[in-house]
């Protein structure tokens, strides 16, 4: 459903994607993995819209995104939930839920929707009508995935959703993931946090200053060696 | 004494609701655009002026002059954005320099059209009503509560209506709000468009109670952005709030000291109020 196709992005003269190329299918888990500035959220920003390519392609449920709006990627199903959480702060849980479903045309169903994520996250609905930035990280965390799921997506980009929170809460989010997935969900996910991504990613592709280096499946490559003794400590 | 008093403070609120429409102005402007548009007061003339020439010269009924010269404003609003500031969005200084640069040539437009003589508004509703001795003009009234409506009906639009919402949370961190599919460029220009429209509305209802000039904005522009930062940049109801204590500290202070340093009052009011909360009074709301 998503085909990248040698994509080339840079900062200035700075490159910072040389020409890499991916695929992922419907329904499933695919995660980046790689140091920190290897790409891997600019990957992801690419993908949403948010920074320009210098060429490559990209195409999205068979339409061809490179030139088209964030806002326009959203329509077509492409959903970006951005590293740091980035929720609305001065607005509550439910007006952040809310503005998740605002590019949708059936805005009556909106509130079923709500529902829906509040059951998948029930201590969003005890926070309804609290300050989103009044909450914990791993509770915005939370948000900012619902807020994601509000805009019914077909593809989410997740960036780095682990940052910055307890191991428990890393776990449940490992298992949210798996859940989306089985409804149907593809989930492409950047992490710095191998264990984590490798545990609940069908595939993974680890990028490396720029370059895919090596890809296959998840758990096959939890074992390989180089693998083992760059990202996983061992 | 205390019906002076009383007198100065319901001026205040006044005065304060005026400053408070040309505050909301600049902080949505700012919230949405990063740029403080001193063109507002030019704005606010301009909408002064229209509304004099659809009532008095043309003879049209008072609010519908009004109404004209806000869609009026809105225009020019609207061509000024699409021709200039559309190139301004997030510099401060470029914008500065772009919006000082359209006091002049609106002020220079008008003194060439309507030379320096002031202009008066036949009365538009004349009468005063006397609460226990307290003498208020029926049109003051009026203008005031207009105001409110204004403000609290903004506020409401930013906090119950999908566009307003758009709004609040581009003003909070525009990149995720793209990300939610909010088409962002359209939304500047319209919040730009407002802002206008609103600093229209402010001098059309201005010209009802006071003579017009054409450098009459230039005051209000300054009292607006004093009191959208003594409220808090982003507020709408801290535009109003700050609009009404900055008009009461200089009605009241006007009472006790001499009123030539009226001006000087607000804004000894603004730094205290920054000492002790310098993110301003209403800060973290909507």
């Amino acid at each position: 459903m998503l085909d990248v196709t040698d994509l080339n992005v840079s900062y200035g003269k700075q490159k910072v994607l040389r020409g890499i190329s991916f695929e992922l299918r419907q329904g499933e888990v695919v995660t980046l993995i790689g140091p920190n500035a290897a790409g891997k959220s600019t990957t992801l920003r690419t993908l949403a819209g948010l920074k320009r390519s210098d060429s490559g392609k990209i195409a999205f449920d068979g339409g061809d995104m490179a030139s088209i709006s964030t806002a326009e990627r959203v329509k077509c199903g492409l959903v970006l939930v951005p590293e740091g959480r980035q929720i609305f702060p001065r607005m509550s849980v439910h007006e952040n839920l809310l503005m998740g479903a605002y590019h949708r045309s059936d805005r009556d169903h909106v509130e079923d929707d709500i529902e829906r994520i509040f059951s998948m996250f029930p201590r969003l609905r005890e926070r309804s009508t609290q300050r989103a930035g009044s909450m914990s990280g791993g509770e915005q965390q939370m948000l900012a995935i619902g807020r994601g799921l509000m805009s019914r997506p077909k593809l989410m980009l997740l960036d780095e959703p682990t940052l910055g929170l307890a191991p428990i809460i890393i776990e449940e989010l490992g298992r949210i993931i798996r859940n989306l997935a089985k409804e149907g969900l593809a989930i492409l996910l950047a992490e710095q946090n191998a264990v984590m991504a490798l545990g609940c990613a069908d595939r993974a592709y680890v990028l490396q200053s720029g370059d895919i280096v090596t890809s296959g499946d998840a758990k096959r490559l939890s074992e390989a060696p180089e693998v083992k003794q760059m990202y996983l400590g061992a | 004494m205390s019906q002076l008093i009383i007198g100065q403070m319901l001026n205040g609120v006044i005065v304060g609701s005026l400053y408070g429409i040309i505050a909301l102005g600049v902080t949505l402007t700012f919230g949405l655009t990063g740029i403080v548009n001193f063109a507002l007061g030019a704005f606010m003339m301009l909408g002064a002026y229209t509304t004099w020439y659809f009532y008095d010269v043309l003879g049209l009924p008072y609010a519908l002059a009004v109404l004209g010269a806000v869609c009026a404003v809105s225009v020019v609003g609207y061509v000024s954005d699409r021709a200039l500031f559309q190139f301004t969005r997030g510099n401060l200084v470029n914008g500065l320099l772009v919006s000082i640069g359209m006091i002049s040539v609106f002020e220079a437009l008008v003194l060439a059209a309507f030379t320096t003589t002031p202009k008066d508004l036949t009365y538009v509703l004349p009468g005063a009503l006397n609460i226990a001795g307290i003498i208020l003009p029926k049109i003051k009234i009026v203008v005031c509560v207009v105001f409110l409506a204004v403000i609290f009906g903004t506020y409401l639009a930013l906090t119950r209506t999908w566009l307003g919402r758009a709004a609040f949370s581009y003003a909070q961190n525009p990149e995720a709000a793209a990300l939610m599919g909010v088409h962002t460029g359209r939304l500047q220009t319209i919040v730009v468009v407002y802002s206008t429209a609103l600093a229209g509305l402010g001098g059309g209802l201005y010209a009802s109670m006071y003579s017009i000039e054409p450098t009459i904005g230039s005051g209000y522009i300054l009292k607006a952005v004093e009191a959208a930062i003594l409220a808090g940049v982003g507020s709408v109801i801290g535009a109003l709030g700050g609009g009404i204590i900055l008009g009461i500290s200089e009605n009241i202070g006007s009472v006790f000291l001499p009123s030539a340093f009226r001006d000087a009052y607000g804004l000894v009011f603004l730094i205290a109020i920054l000492l002790v909360r310098p993110g301003g009074l209403f800060g973290d709301r909507p």
